[in-house]
């Protein structure tokens, strides 16, 4: 199930149903040879707030001890421990809304100046087209969170109700500004819209897909929603089978501008994660909105507390890299006292390298080094 | 630099994790609880009070005092493994889970009950 094909776009080849492990390789023999690896890649937000309300958030699930107030010397410190031990890639996803934030700015800046690759998912209503005109060169990548192809559906599953269709018609605004700001200056940055699609919004499938196509965007991707080991988000993985029809016809809506790309593996995987142990987090490290450091946003919440490593706003980042508790934490994961299946939430970030991982430690398939050219974003596993 | 002991240890790909011995499953909840008590290690007891024990192996607690997030993973998991050694090696330690504090979002109808469950009502 690791190696999906590429989707072949305008501007390269684009993996967004598989992992690029292949293209690290180097970390993979170094873990494998029992050293303390840096990640390639850093998943984070810069907050935990957010001005949306989506139903499917897991934020709502991710509720650690507190909220640190994250500070421009915070991330500046940060950014520079990440160069100094190699992380290769940061995507501003995980559980808040980074463009809301007042260091969203400077750390794009700063992680430009850096040389470090910078990717970010957004709902796009806080990024009017000055503010976008700015932050556009400094990606490689920006994705709009549109969880509906009608702008009714759209306000009702992401804000208030489905009279709210300002919201929509905001986001439209502003994604459609971003994809004409992207051509205009022939920007570097692949520009996507996602549905998180729960099986209740199958009838926004097709609608969605025409949106992608209208709008001009790269891609329109449709995952999975991800919820936790108690299903506190009710989302109901045996109902997904009923929307493959739909899946594939708007697969087959793609145009040479805008590929419709379906997460088929996260998708069919459902709630089963086909390993015991999670050997992703040392590749793909996650840090909360809060400033908290943990192996997994599936852990951020007080309930896994064993898991909390450090907050970068307490101390460096450098510092927890480094202590030992990071690696214990890790080697937790790696140990027979933890059960993917019952102790954590379903299809976390790293889940495509966990399989990888998973299955080149058992020797099932074993990884390889790349020897094409690198995909678009290769330094986001 | 190759350590002697790996950062990662990739022996347990396959083990299986162990299950509550049946002193522990047959132990009524007071049982239960006077064996975790009584084998935290002393200088912890004060930062946590324990809330639940199941059958299953897991223990729920919390902490009484706010710890930097430095200190509490290695505060719990030196509890974990006091408890793995002199109790039972299947059990778990988890704290009380806590809702969103997201305002916004608590408007269409999150709730957090007292025990640390989310309930939603269907959107209409």
């Amino acid at each position: 199930m690791t190696t999906s094909a590429p989707v072949q776009t305008k501007e390269g080849a684009l993996i967004l149903d598989s992992h690029k492990l292949r293209w690290h390789y180097d970390r993979v023999e170094e873990w494998e040879a029992g050293e303390r690896i840096a990640p390639v890649s850093v998943d984070m937000a810069l907050t935990r707030a957010c001005g949306a309300m989506c139903e499917f958030c897991y934020a709502i699930v991710q509720e650690s001890q507190e909220r640190s107030n994250i500070k421009v010397n915070h991330v500046r410190q940060l950014l520079d421990d990440f160069k100094e031990i190699g992380v290769r890639g940061v995507s501003l996803i995980s559980d808040g809304e980074s463009t809301i934030s007042p260091v969203y700015v400077p750390f794009l800046e700063h992680a430009h100046e850096l040389g470090i690759d910078v990717g970010n998912a957004t709902n796009g209503w806080e990024l009017p087209p000055e503010k976008m005109e700015r932050v556009l060169p400094l990606l490689k990548w920006m994705r709009f969170t549109v969880v509906a192809g009608t702008p009714k559906a759209f306000a009702r599953i992401m804000y208030k109700g489905s009279d709210h269709t300002q919201v929509f018609w905001r986001a439209m605004h502003h994604i459609s500004h971003a994809v004409q700001f992207k051509r205009r200056k022939k920007l570097d940055v692949t520009l996507g819209i996602q549905m998180v699609l729960m099986p209740q919004y199958k009838d926004e499938i097709l609608p969605f897909a025409q949106l992608g196509l209208d709008l001009g965007v790269d891609y329109a991707v449709i995952k999975h929603c991800s919820d936790d080991e108690q299903g506190s988000l009710g989302v109901n993985y045996s109902k997904y089978q009923e929307t493959y029809d739909m899946l594939h016809q708007a697969e087959g809506m793609s145009t040479e501008q805008t590929k419709v790309i379906v997460k088929w593996d996260k998708i069919r995987d459902g709630d089963t994660a086909p390993y015991k142990r999670v050997y992703g987090p040392p590749f793909l490290l996650q840090i909360s909105g809060s400033g908290l450091v943990a192996p997994s946003g599936q852990f951020f919440n007080t309930r896994y507390s064993k898991f909390h490593i450090g907050n970068f706003t307490e101390e460096r980042f450098l510092d927890i890299f480094r202590s030992d508790r990071y690696w214990e934490t890790m080697n937790y994961l790696a140990s027979p006292y933890f059960d993917a299946k019952t102790m954590m939430g379903t299809l976390p970030i790293q889940h495509y390298i966990n399989v990888a991982l998973d299955r080149h430690v058992r020797r099932v398939e074993l990884l390889r080094p790349a020897t094409e050219p690198p995909p678009l974003h290769v330094n986001f596993l | 630099m190759v350590r002697v002991r790996p950062a990662v240890d990739l022996s347990f790909a396959e083990v299986e994790v162990p299950h509550p011995g049946e002193a522990w499953r047959v132990a009524t909840v007071a049982e239960r609880h006077g064996l975790v008590m009584a084998h935290l290690p002393i200088d912890v007891g004060p930062c946590v009070r324990l809330l639940k024990t199941s059958q299953s192996g897991s223990v729920i607690m919390e902490l009484t005092q706010h710890v930097l997030a430095a200190s509490r993973g290695k505060l719990l998991m030196r509890i974990e493994q006091a408890v793995k050694h002199y109790v039972d090696p299947a059990i778990t330690v988890w704290l009380e889970p806590k809702g969103d504090k997201n305002a916004l979002r608590l408007l269409r109808g999150i709730e957090v009950k007292e025990d640390g469950t989310i309930e939603k009502e269907p959107l209409t």
